[in-house]
């Protein structure tokens, strides 16, 4: 939430910009995420985009740059394939060890900067 | 009303091992390692936009001519993972992609000039006439097969022979 | 512009049906349908005698105190009763008009071969067809066919949750929600969860991007989660009205929000007045015959359109 007195800029960029950056948030069923390192997260989201897009899409530049305790991750996707590398992690179900997980999508931006404010609950 | 439109690829199936009996491969082999390549390649997501659409149409064991039919909007997924296909049926082999076309006779007729062009290399193989009149035979049998192919689908084939003829009277 | 309300328009009746509402609530929904499936419109197998038997929607949905439990967090909330009947042949088809299952919000079939599809493309007086997507279909769509359901009002559904969970029904599912789009345009689609477990359940946005996967435009995978189930809701309430034109409620069911109808009857004691009202709400009601208000382009409309009463209700 923005405070109220604090004056918002608006900034538009015509360029394209390269890159989509994405906030993430993984749950499994009966686990705990905040106990995933870094690598294993990964390791998921490279199962995911494998699974439902193959080799070629596992072939796409994932960038895991930031995991909070609380299973949430800031991932850097290249824009041209961004919705389906979306729609690959929207489609993972179930973790290699066969249990129940989902990965839904909180926020995304062309610009890392975009991901500090969430305009979806601001009123 | 829009037509629904497919593309057609044309492969030729080279086989690396020099042995001396023919390898038999089927329809249905190839059909089912273009699907693991694909299942491999792009996984759910390109199997699932391809398989409606996605069948062998033609295989030729003598001249080892394949052609596959895909929707036109994916045919990028097909083309792309045809190239990745490494077996069939225990086989190895190595897939070539010809051309292609927006029809089975366009295919055709890149096939007749492309056999056309090959002749010269495959009569250098032969030694006795009798060799050389069994590579000619094959290769027309060959396309009169695939002119049975069209003509089913289009029953009017207005160059169905000239288009031999001419392939018979250039050597 | 008002906000899109985010409809999810399958949620399966089972024990934790509040978890799943809840998480749906979390990430953005705010209607639901909760989905009463009958499998097969005859009673119990072989006996003729023995009548199918249909919760009344009442059992099906939240109770209030949850539902009040509910809207505290969540002010818009509103849970709809849904009732899907799979249908195996053309027979018995005549029970979808009782009345057990007409008191349900929105009534659903579910077609397994090409007959029942017609079928229902053509004649039945239904809101939503469904595929079992999770195998082939065996049978082709014909353009045709979609495009009659879809000038009767009547939408198509997507189940996702499913195919999170094998390989092989993910695939299916792509592959015949693909043919699907193709077959209608992309027309008159709507994406539900069918969710069983909190888990199977995915945020308004990742629904959309999924439907973009599947070969919807933008827009219309936006419509897939809201306006087309607006038109969903249009289409059933239409169901329960005199020819799509008049309705009848009584007078103690009035909301709040309808009881000016009363108070100008009570003051003006004029009944010409009353047969101009009806005259005026016959134009107003005309155009949402068949639901179809998603024809309409200009969403200011529509959402000026949800604030004010659907329909002016005449007094018994």
């Amino acid at each position: 939430m923005v405070d109220a007195d604090v004056k918002t800029k608006c900034f538009i960029s015509e360029k394209k910009q390269p890159y989509l950056y994405m906030k993430v948030s993984l749950t499994i069923d009966g686990e705990d995420v905040g106990q995933l390192t870094p690598v294993q997260y990964k390791y998921l989201i490279m199962q995911a985009l494998k699974e439902t897009l193959g080799q070629i899409g596992a072939s796409y530049t994932v960038d895991l740059l930031k995991l909070s305790s609380n299973g949430v991750a800031l991932l850097r996707l290249p824009r041209g394939y961004s919705d389906k590398l979306w729609a690959a992690l929207t489609m993972y179900g179930a973790t290699p060890a066969k249990r129940r997980c989902a990965f839904r999508v909180l926020q995304v931006s062309p610009f890392l900067m975009g991901l500090v404010v969430d305009s979806r609950w601001q009123q | 009303m829009v037509r629904f439109k497919n593309r057609y690829i044309l492969c030729e199936v080279v086989f690396p091992d020099k042995k001396k009996e023919i390898p038999r491969i089927d329809t249905k082999s190839v059909y089912f390692a273009v699907r693991d390549a694909i299942l491999d390649a792009h996984g759910d997501y390109g199997l699932g936009a391809v398989q409606f659409s996605l069948s062998v149409k033609y295989l030729n064991i003598k001249t080892n001519i394949i052609i596959i039919r895909v929707e036109r909007k994916h045919l990028n997924i097909v083309a792309s993972s045809v190239v990745f296909i490494k077996k069939v049926a225990s086989h190895n082999i190595i897939m070539k992609t010809l051309h292609v076309g927006g029809s089975i006779r366009a295919c055709q007729k890149f096939l007749i000039s492309y056999h056309k062009k090959n002749l010269p290399l495959l009569y250098s193989g032969c030694e006795t006439e009798e060799q050389r009149a069994k590579v000619m035979q094959s290769i027309v049998e060959a396309c009169d097969d695939l002119q049975n192919l069209t003509s089913r689908t289009k029953l009017t084939a207005p160059d169905s022979s000239s288009a031999l003829n001419n392939l018979m009277s250039d050597d | 512009m008002a906000a899109p309300v985010y409809t999810d328009m399958n949620v399966l009746r089972q024990p934790n049906l509040s978890d799943v509402i809840d998480l749906g609530i979390e990430l953005g929904f705010e209607q639901f349908a909760i989905n009463y499936v009958v499998s097969s419109l005859q009673g119990g197998k072989g006996k003729k005698n023995e009548k199918l038997i249909v919760p009344p929607p009442a059992e099906v949905l939240l109770n209030d105190e949850s539902v009040r439990s509910i809207q505290k967090r969540c002010a818009s909330f509103k849970q709809l009763s849904r009732l899907t009947a799979v249908l195996e042949d053309a027979s018995n088809t005549h029970r979808l008009g009782a009345a057990d299952i007409q008191a349900y919000d929105i009534i659903a079939v579910q077609v397994t071969n090409e007959k029942t599809f017609q079928l229902a493309c053509s004649t039945l007086d239904v809101d939503i067809i469904c595929f079992n997507l999770s195998e082939s279909l065996g049978f082709s769509l014909k353009r045709a066919m979609i495009n009659l359901a879809a000038k009767r009002g009547i939408h198509f559904e997507i189940v996702y949750s499913p195919a999170l969970q094998e390989n092989t029904v993910k695939r299916n599912t792509i592959s015949n929600a693909m043919s699907l789009i193709r077959a209608g345009g992309g027309k008159n689609v709507i994406i539900s969860s069918g969710s069983e477990q909190p888990i199977d359940l995915r945020s308004p946005y990742d629904v959309i991007n999924l439907a973009r996967l599947f070969g919807l435009s933008h827009s219309q995978a936006k419509d897939a989660i809201c306006r087309n189930c607006r038109a969903v809701l249009k289409h059933a309430e239409s169901r329960k009205t005199c020819k799509s034109v008049v309705s009848v409620i009584k007078s103690s069911n009035l909301s709040v929000k309808e009881q000016w109808v009363l108070h100008q009857k009570n003051t003006r004691e004029d009944s010409k007045k009353t047969d101009a009202d009806m005259d005026s709400s016959e134009e107003d009601n005309t155009e949402d015959a068949h639901g179809n208000l998603m024809d309409s382009d200009c969403e200011a409309e529509m959402s000026d359109a949800l604030e004010e009463p659907e329909k002016k209700k005449i007094k018994l």
